[in-house]
This record gives structure tokens, sequence and C-alpha cells, in this order.
């Protein structure tokens, strides 16, 4: 499918509070909207508690302004933690991208979806630190999609990440993301 | 010197309505000296109060004023403090709107030093709603609303006020006017942080009655006689303060007050 | 932080709220944290002090409105930010802006209730809470955005509100559209209409603090100038002192309302959506304007005459503007986060139309096709 073409793109990342979900999904806002011209809308679930309880984020990418916030549909699901899988699992089509961080997600279904595992935790302690895990995702899913062009996320990374330690070790994750498929 | 406080007050509007004697009347007095002492602008003083005898206070002044809600005078008062740091502000609450119903924005405001001069009147009940009690009534005594007697104890204010963090906490009664002013003059000189001056007032209408007072005079000999200066105390050792009550500064300490923090350090971080 | 930057953003909800909140002008921010409108009281403790404005948290929400209060009283642009158990606490402050008549911004954003009820997840059951909360006879104006481009915009307004009629003004956000973020794109500061409460003249020796100007608004004196004024919550005459007397009360409250009434088709802001030939009207604002306005898409695909309307302004109710939309529809859906709220509002001025609510609590989101039910259903009746 040629995702750039496709008057929305929508995404799941699912996995639980304090695995950087949320800043996931702002990586991919600004890339889009600042870079691209696109409008996104990304809503997430949460509970009370600060860490640790399941969390889903929604982020959708439009050519305009997107009415409701939900992904209906997703052309992409990214799982970072077991407890989220079984409670995604429904909003799997046939034709939806299902990447998995399989460090942390042992019970899949290989036969829902168009699958990926990848050992995202073993690269991102390759790389330096688990902090980059949803950056190589992020990477991987561009190049495999291309719903945006790979300098936005650049860019993104960069604007988000300016300087020191933490984006030398987000440059690294990107090119790692961008090269695992 | 002498005072006019022609400046001040808005003759009109007077005799205060409080009840004869009551001392409001002195207490508004003492503070009319002081901001006259410290030759005060009208334009650069705030009056803020809440509801009660006291809260009626700046319907006699000329100055800028903010009456408002039951309890909220302190929070008021903080707000405008924070908007206009060149202003004199004095919150006039009494024992039910400051200590009671605005008892968390008291102990918070002196917690964080806000900039202002809040001055008590406490006459251990609510006067205008009628003699009900108060947070600082004595235990054991009749009330409206403890007529079989009084159940629990009262805070000892100007204790709690200097234990949350008030860089100036004095306590005085009205039969030392004198003293009254020294106090309010005193804060206003130190310009800095939260500085608080409790006032023991009488209330004849109501605590007076209900607990055997027959006039005014009595209760301000009854007054007199319980006064004891902190002084004293520190000099001549401690004696059994059971009733006593305790006048005099119970702190006066440098503090840099929450404006100084915000704008010398916060601010100019920023 | 953004704060001021010109141009294109994904931001939330919140921030937008705080970042136009400072570009209004305001500087000074005194709060209580509360899900789910904690981040407007960060964003305003990290960027106010840059902006040379002051943040407190304050010990509760009642004393963080009234120190608002005296804030704007002393001259400077103030809000506030809180949701339904916070905005239960400054009812009774709410009261004293109405009557003190002190500019001020009431952020809240509505979360499932009553009580605690659920911290973190959207409701829309403050509608009328924001209107009556307060005791005795007002008037307050209340805003609600269904975008975070409409947070931004309609901050704006808010305080423009605020500034002009001298009174609260509540931004009634939910849960969703606060939290969530979305591509905003922030105007230059050239670009932006501000408007400032009106200030007496220091010349002006017979100013009276509450004498109202040919629009029913005093005009506005600080606490510091050379001219004194008073801000009086009990009742009080033109000049701010106390006054009881019945007549002057019966003034008083009838000018604090009328100086909103008499403009409330002016204050009256929505948007339309297929309006023209529309058969099935759906009625909405906040978070509930999405899922209607999805349903509305697929029921013109499929032949049905759906519209939206999307009430920006809540408060005064926008009755003309309801009475002009429903006026050829066949049947209105209301669609809100609460057990029919805004529907009671709407069916007293369309007592003939059948007006069916499509109600949700919980804490989830509407969904296009819990709309869309109900549209292909009629259709077929």
């Amino acid at each position: 499918m040629i995702y750039q073409e496709k008057d929305r793109f929508e995404i799941i990342i699912g996995g639980v509070g304090g695995q950087g979900n949320v800043s996931c999904g702002i990586l991919i806002g600004e890339a889009a909207s600042c870079y691209e011209d696109k409008f996104v809308t990304m809503t997430y679930s949460y509970g009370t508690e600060a860490r640790g309880t399941f969390a889903r984020t929604d982020v959708l990418v439009g050519n305009q302004f997107i009415d409701f916030y939900e992904c209906q549909r997703p052309d992409v699901i990214l799982i970072l933690h077991d407890k989220a899988y079984p409670k995604i699992k429904g909003k799997i089509f046939k034709d939806t991208i299902v990447v998995i961080n399989q460090n942390e997600v042992k019970d899949v279904d290989m036969d829902l979806g168009k699958h990926f595992s990848l050992p995202l935790s073993d690269i991102a302690m390759k790389i330096g630190s688990l902090q980059v895990t949803n950056t190589i995702a992020l990477a991987f899913i561009v190049n495999v999609t291309k719903f945006i062009d790979k300098t936005s996320l650049v860019k993104a990374v960069q604007s988000e990440y300016a300087n020191g330690k933490i984006a030398r070790l987000n440059e690294k994750a990107l090119e790692y993301g961008f090269n695992l498929h | 010197m002498k005072y006019s406080g022609k400046k001040y007050v808005k003759e009109e509007l007077l005799p205060f309505f409080w009840c004869s004697g009551c001392g409001n009347g002195i207490i508004f007095a003492a503070l009319i000296r002081a901001m006259e002492e410290n030759n005060l602008e009208k334009k650069d003083i705030v009056a803020v109060t809440g509801i009660g005898c006291w809260g009626k206070a700046d319907d006699y002044l000329k100055t800028h004023a903010f009456h408002g809600t039951h309890g909220r005078a302190i929070a008021v008062a903080t707000g405008i403090k924070l908007a206009n740091p060149l202003l004199h502000i004095f919150a006039l609450v009494g024992d039910g709107d400051g200590a009671t119903i605005g008892g968390n924005h008291l102990i918070h405001a002196a917690r964080r030093n806000i900039d202002i001069i809040t001055i008590m009147s406490n006459n251990l009940n609510y006067g205008m709603t009628g003699g009900q009690y108060s947070g600082t009534t004595p235990f054991d005594s009749i009330t409206s609303t403890s007529r079989r007697g009084h159940a629990e104890d009262a805070f000892d204010i100007s204790n709690l006020v200097k234990s949350a963090g008030a860089g100036y906490v004095a306590r005085c009664t009205i039969d030392n006017p004198r003293m009254i002013q020294r106090f309010i003059s005193k804060a206003i000189k130190k310009e800095r942080g939260f500085r608080f001056i409790e006032v023991i007032n009488i209330c004849p209408t109501y605590f007076g009655r209900y607990n055997k007072f027959n006039n005014a005079v009595e209760m301000i000999k009854d007054i007199k006689e319980r006064t004891v200066n902190i002084k004293d105390i520190e000099r001549e050792g401690q004696e059994d303060l059971d009733g006593k009550i305790v006048v005099g500064e119970y702190i006066d300490k440098k503090v840099e007050g929450f404006l100084e923090r915000y704008w010398g350090k916060i601010r100019n971080n920023a | 932080m953004i704060c001021n930057k010109k141009g294109r953003h994904f931001m939330q909800g919140n921030i937008a709220v705080g970042e136009a909140a400072i570009i209004s002008g305001a500087r000074f921010f005194a709060g209580y944290p509360i899900t789910p409108s904690s981040e407007i009281a960060e964003h305003a403790s990290l960027n106010l002090p840059i902006a040379g404005g002051t943040f407190i948290q304050m010990e509760d929400e009642i004393g963080s409105l009234a120190a608002v209060i005296g804030a704007s009283m002393a001259g400077v642009k103030a809000y506030t930010a809180t949701s339904g158990p916070g905005l239960s606490l400054m009812n009774e402050n709410i009261g004293l802006a109405c009557m003190v008549e002190a500019p001020c911004v009431i952020v809240s954003v509505q979360r499932a209730g009553p009580s605690t009820g659920l911290a973190t997840k959207p409701a829309q059951g403050d509608f009328y809470q924001f209107r009556y909360g307060t005791h005795g006879d007002h008037m307050i104006i209340a805003l609600s955005p269904a975008s975070v481009q409409e947070c931004f915009d309609l901050t704006i307004k808010a305080f423009n509100f605020s500034e002009r009629f001298r009174c609260p003004v509540f931004l009634a956000l939910d849960a969703i559209i606060a939290k969530m973020y979305e591509t905003v794109d922030i105007p230059g500061s050239d670009e932006i209409e501000i408007l400032n409460r009106k200030i007496a003249s220091t010349s002006d020796k017979d100013y009276l603090p509450y004498k109202p100007d040919e629009n029913g608004v005093p005009l506005f004196v600080p606490f510091g100038s050379s001219l004194i004024t008073r801000a009086n919550s009990s009742g009080h005459g033109i000049d701010g002192y106390p006054c009881a007397d019945d007549k002057n009360h019966d003034r008083l409250v009838r000018r604090l309302i009328d100086k909103i009434d008499r403009y409330k088709e002016e204050i009256a802001l929505f948007k339309e959506f297929n309006i023209s030939d529309v058969e099935i009207l759906i009625i909405s604002y906040g978070c509930s304007t999405r899922p209607a306005l999805a349903a509305m898409k697929k029921a013109r695909k499929k032949g049905i005459k759906a519209g939206v309307l999307q009430l920006q302004t809540l408060w005064p109710f926008p009755e003309a503007i309801v009475k002009s939309a429903v006026s050829q529809a066949k049947l209105i859906l209301v669609p809100e986060l609460s057990l029919g709220q805004l529907k009671s509002e709407i069916t007293k001025y369309c007592p003939k139309k059948t007006v069916i609510g499509i109600n949700k609590l919980g804490g989830t989101t509407i969904q296009p096709d819990d709309i869309l039910a109900f549209l292909s259903k009629e259709i077929e009746l």
C-alpha cells in the first residue's frame, strides 16, 4: 500500500504508563505538523497512576482537519508492553502493520495483521539506553510505511532532543530503525 | 505627634456602627494613627476585609478597599500584593473570618510570608452573626451555639501563625491602644514578610452577656487582670499561664518575604 | 515550552490555553492542581516568570480564585484553571467576581463526576454548574472549544470578553480536548485582537467605582491609582460603599446581568456545518462535536441531510442561533457526555421539535456510530 497517498493514517501505540507512549506520539505529531503541513490529532487514555498501568495513544495523521480523534481502522499498531496486546488485539485488521517489541511482549498471535516482531529493547541497550526504544520503533514504522518523510522524523527528533548525549543516542536510534527492514 | 486621621477616615460615615463597648473603634483608631505616623499615602493603601463586625472597618476608610467574601480577605490580599508589590495591604479580619473559616489561608500566607499586614480583631465569637462560637472561643464558654458549654479548645492564634513561619507576630489588647499602634507601626516599617497583629477584643453584646459579664467595663477589667507581658515572662520566668493573655511580640525575625524571593530569584533567573 | 512563538505547532489543548492566556496579556495565575487541568498551572509556573508575571499555587481553589480576583482588581489580567471538584469550591468567589466586577478567566476541564468521580476521564456534566453554580441572580460567559486550535482562539476571546464586560468568563473544556494534542497555528501577536478593560482617566475627579458607562460597565481603576477605588461584594452604591436599599439592589443586580445579556448575540460564537438543507440537526459542544462531525459526513454519504451546529458559546445560551438552526430540522440530536444537560436547555427553545439526547457516562467518548445509529434509525421511521 502507498501510505503517502492515504487521506488519513492511523497509529495506535499501546504500552503502560511511563514508557513514553505520549512522547512517541508527539514526535509523530511534530514531524507531520511542523515539517509536512499535515494535520495531526493525538489522544491518550491513562489511569490515575503515574506509572505502570495500560496506556493507549491514538495518533491520526491527515491532509486536513480530522473530525474524530480515535483510530477507527489503524494502519499501524505498536505494542510496547505485554499488558497492552490483549487490549488492542481487537483493533488489528488484515492489513494493519503490527510492530511488537519482542523483548517486552511474549504472547502474540503472529497471524494477526502484518506482523513484525523486533528486539527493540535489545537494540536500544546496544545503542546505550532503553530511552530510545520508541525512536527505533518510529524510524522503523516510517521506513516501512513512508506515511511521512524520513527527514521530517529526523527533524522532529532533532528539535525535541536538541543536544547532549540523548540527542546522539536518538540519532543512532533513527539510523538503526531506518535500517531494520 | 498629633493625629487627625482626616487623610484616611471617611468622617461623614461616623459614628461607627459597632456596638457600644466594642473595641473595634480602638483598633481602627490605632490603625489610622499608625498609617499617619508612617505617612502612608491613601492611594498606596488597600484595606481588605471579609465578613464580620471588623470586616466593616473598610467602610470608614477613604483608602482603596476590597470588601469580599467571608474568610477570604487574606487570599484576596495575596493576589493584590503580588499584582502590585508597591501597595501596603492591610487584611482586616476577625477571629471567625481569619482564624476559623479562613484559617487555612492564614497559615499558608504566614508560611509563604506573603508581604501583607493582617490585623485580627479577636473577640472570641461571631459578633455580627449572633454570638456563635469561633476557632478562638475558650473551652467551656457559653455562646449561641454552645449554650450548654463549649467542648472545644481555642486556637492560640498568635502562636499558630508564628509556627507557620510568619516574620512578625504580635498580640495586644484593646486595653492598650498605644501598644496596638506601636505593633502596627512596626509591621508597616518592616515592609517584608507576613506580619500578624492579634488584638484581643471584647464582645459585650454576645460573649459578654452569655458569660456573665455585666458590661464592657467589666470585660476590659478582666482582660487587664489577665494580661501578662511576654517580656516579663522572659525576665521573670514562666509562671502559670493558664487563662492569661500573653501580650507582646511573639516573633520579629528578618525574612525575605514571598515577593523578594519570587521577583528577586525566580523571575530574574527565568 | 513554546510560549509566544508564531507558527505551526503540535500542542496539547491545556498548553494552547496557557499560551493564549499569556498572549492575551495575562500576568497572574493562582490555582490548585487538579487532573485533568494541571498542565495549565504547570505552564504558567514555567512561563509567567519569563513574561514578568506571577504564578502562585494556593492552598485551595477558594483561595485561588480569591487571589485571581485580587490581582485583577489591582489591574493585572488574571486566570485560574481547575476541574469540576475545584470549580465547586470556586463557586463562592465566582459570585464575588460577578459582584465586584473583576475581569478574570476560569478554565475548567470537565471530568466525570459527581464528586471525585473518575479523575482522568472526560465528561460534559458541568454545563449548568458554569451558569448556575454560584448563588443569587447573576450572569457569566462560558465558551467551549472543540479542538486545540479553538483552545487557543477561544482563550483569547475569553480574556477579551472578561475585560470588556468586567465579568468572570469560563473556558469550559473537557478532558478529551484539554489533554489531546493537535496541529495548531499560532498567529503573530500583531494578528491577534487583544481587548483591555476601559480605565478611568486620572483627571476624572468625580470618579465613582460602580458608575456604569453607556454599556452598563463601570470604568476601571486599579488599586494604587491616585483615584481611589473600592471593590465590594456586598450590596453597594455606585460609590462602592455599602448600600442595603431595596431599589439599589434591584438596579445593581439587574445591571450585572444586563451588561452581558444585552450583547448576547455578539457573544454567541458558533460553527455551522451543512445547515442550509438540514433535516437532521446535531447540536453539540466541546469533545462531542468531533464524533458529531464524523457521523454527519457518514450520513451525508448515505444521502441523509445531516448537519451540525457547534456551540462555542454556552452562556449566555445562544438561543437565537439555536432557534434559527432548528427551524427547518425535522429531528434534533444532542450527543453529550452527560444525561442531557445541553438537551434540556435546547428543548426550552424548540418545545415542539423532537429532540433526542445521545448520552454517555463512564468517561469514554461518544462514537460516531452512536450518533449514526440514531440518524439511520430515524430516517427509516
